[in-house]
């Protein structure tokens, strides 16, 4: 089964993520030690021991703050009150229930581009964070299209993966900011010499190159799987497809630029795909997923009107009005 | 000996396949229990608000006995309905009474203005969609449980576990109904 698949690709790459960062951290670690001792074996191993203790409080940090962490970087608000934000709580409670899973926490985050991602740790510790130019964006159809996206993320497990790759590679980045400063104040000529110096160069480069693969090892596929998902939820896949189109043509830009979670957002957000235009891409492009999503709605793609869906009650209201 | 090893190890593997395939079976089996206690839960909060529905639009259409009539019955009827084909039946004609209902009430604009009618409305249609995605979900489980127990192989494992099939919780689909008139 294709679902299944995914799900089991998911749990190994997220071992893999981990041992793959903790190589990088490796490769950093005994460069920063070499630039700042030499050949000095006792010198290298504290440092190393140093480097090793961060990563693992990365790690742990990551595992247990890491959905957290991206609802911070969203600036996400919670919503503990239907009240607060009525049509995004119903779209995740309903769909939530289509999927069979708990309700995950909801956030709202003041962004007014359109857009919306879901971060996590598992099926159960999960959450889904809306910018308020999506809630303003779309109507209730639409909104539960790009909600169904979400919560099929987490049913697959993406959210798992996605949410400690955001993490993991914004320490790597932060971590080659320090090198690259450290080499700028530090008296390199009296320590590791002109190796030491080409060493960390080197880690400093490769640090953000190596996020960036990360990044875009991670998504692509489960985006189309995640979008035939919220096909499954809705049973309306035009409510998203008409969604997707608007997110994509939106000129609303980000309060912010998000690099750190692009990945994790429906689209990849406005500052994000003009820097990396095409050659890093995270998201495959909108109008493959719209044809996939044509494919869904055997070839009805283009049906949706605001409301044309309307709940069963209303409908009837309609009908039987004289 | 080779044989011996041979019949042993095939024996091995036909009793890890009926365990995997008895777990799926029990795993659907459940997910289908849980989705059938949210439509539960859903219904329940549905039968809970007409009544005071009905109170509401007595205050201001008092006259649309009938169509009040049709509701509460339709809901006594759904209260007491067992097993899912009834269920979704009697669910389903409520659905039309109380789509007859909100018809009835759009010639009073007074009723229309009234914040805690409106406030039902929205609950009412929040719950209608919460109970169709709840059956969504069950009736996914039980198509991929039913067909387990009916496709061989993995019938004979259900045969043995006593694994019975599950009913569809179909609600009528509105678009075939018959369109209510309605008398002002």
């Amino acid at each position: 089964m294709l679902l299944d698949d995914q799900i089991k690709r998911n749990r190994w790459k997220s071992w893999a993520l981990f041992s793959g960062f903790f190589v990088v951290y490796a490769v950093i670690g005994a460069a920063v030690s070499f630039a700042i001792a030499g050949w000095e074996w006792h010198a290298n191993l504290v440092v190393f021991a140093i480097f090793a203790a961060v990563a693992i409080a990365v790690v742990g940090f990551t595992l247990f703050m890491g959905d957290d962490m991206a609802v911070a970087v969203a600036g996400g608000r919670r919503v503990t009150d239907r009240k607060q934000a009525p049509e995004l709580w119903d779209a995740v409670e309903t769909m939530s229930i289509a999927a069979g899973l708990e309700m995950p926490r909801v956030y709202v985050s003041a962004d007014p581009s359109p857009n919306a991602f879901a971060a996590g740790r598992s099926e159960a510790q999960a959450l889904v964070c809306a910018n308020r130019g999506l809630l303003e964006l779309l109507d209730k159809e639409e909104l539960e299209g790009v909600i169904a996206h979400e919560i099929s993320h987490i049913r697959n497990l993406d959210v798992r993966l996605m949410t400690y790759a955001a993490v993991l590679a914004g320490s790597i980045a932060l971590l080659s900011e320090f090198v690259l400063r450290g080499l700028i104040w530090s008296d390199s000529d009296s320590r590791g010499g002109v190796i030491g110096i080409v060493v960390v160069v080197l880690a400093a480069l490769l640090a953000p190159l190596a996020a960036l693969i990360i990044q875009m090892a991670i998504s692509r596929r489960r985006e189309f799987l995640a979008d035939s998902g919220a096909a499954e939820l809705t049973r309306y896949p035009q409510g998203l497809a008409s969604a997707l189109r608007q997110l994509a043509s939106s000129q609303a830009r980000p309060a912010h630029d998000r690099n750190a979670i692009a990945h994790l957002y429906i689209v990849p957000p406005r500052l994000f795909k003009e820097k990396a235009a095409g050659l890093f891409s995270t998201h495959p492009p909108i109008s493959e997923r719209l044809a996939r999503l044509d494919g869904l709605a055997g070839g009805q793609l283009h049906t949706h009107r605001p409301r044309a869906r309307t709940a069963a009650m209303e409908e009837a209201m309609e009908t039987s009005r004289p | 000996m080779l044989i011996l090893i041979i019949v042993l190890a095939i024996i091995a593997l036909v009793v890890i396949w009926a365990i995997v395939t008895y777990n799926r079976l029990v795993s659907l089996n459940v997910s289908a229990e849980e989705g059938e206690s949210e439509i539960d839960v859903q219904l329940k909060r549905r039968h809970d608000l007409i009544p005071n529905l009905v109170e509401t639009v007595k205050g201001y259409a008092g006259h649309e006995r009938e169509t009040l009539q049709r509701v509460t019955d339709a809901r006594s009827a759904a209260i007491s309905a067992q097993g899912p084909r009834d269920r979704a039946a009697a669910e389903g004609e409520l659905s039309q009474a109380l789509g007859r209902l909100f018809a009835v009430s759009e010639a009073y604009p007074d009723l229309k203005a009234n914040q805690n009618f409106l406030e039902l409305q929205r609950e009412l249609t929040a719950t209608e969609d919460r109970l169709q995605a709840a059956r969504r979900f069950y009736n996914t489980q039980v198509e991929a449980l039913n067909t387990k127990i009916q496709t061989l192989p993995s019938r004979v494992v259900a045969g043995m576990g006593n694994f019975k099939q599950r009913e569809f919780f179909e609600l009528e689909d509105r678009a075939d109904a018959e369109v209510p008139s309605v008398a002002f």
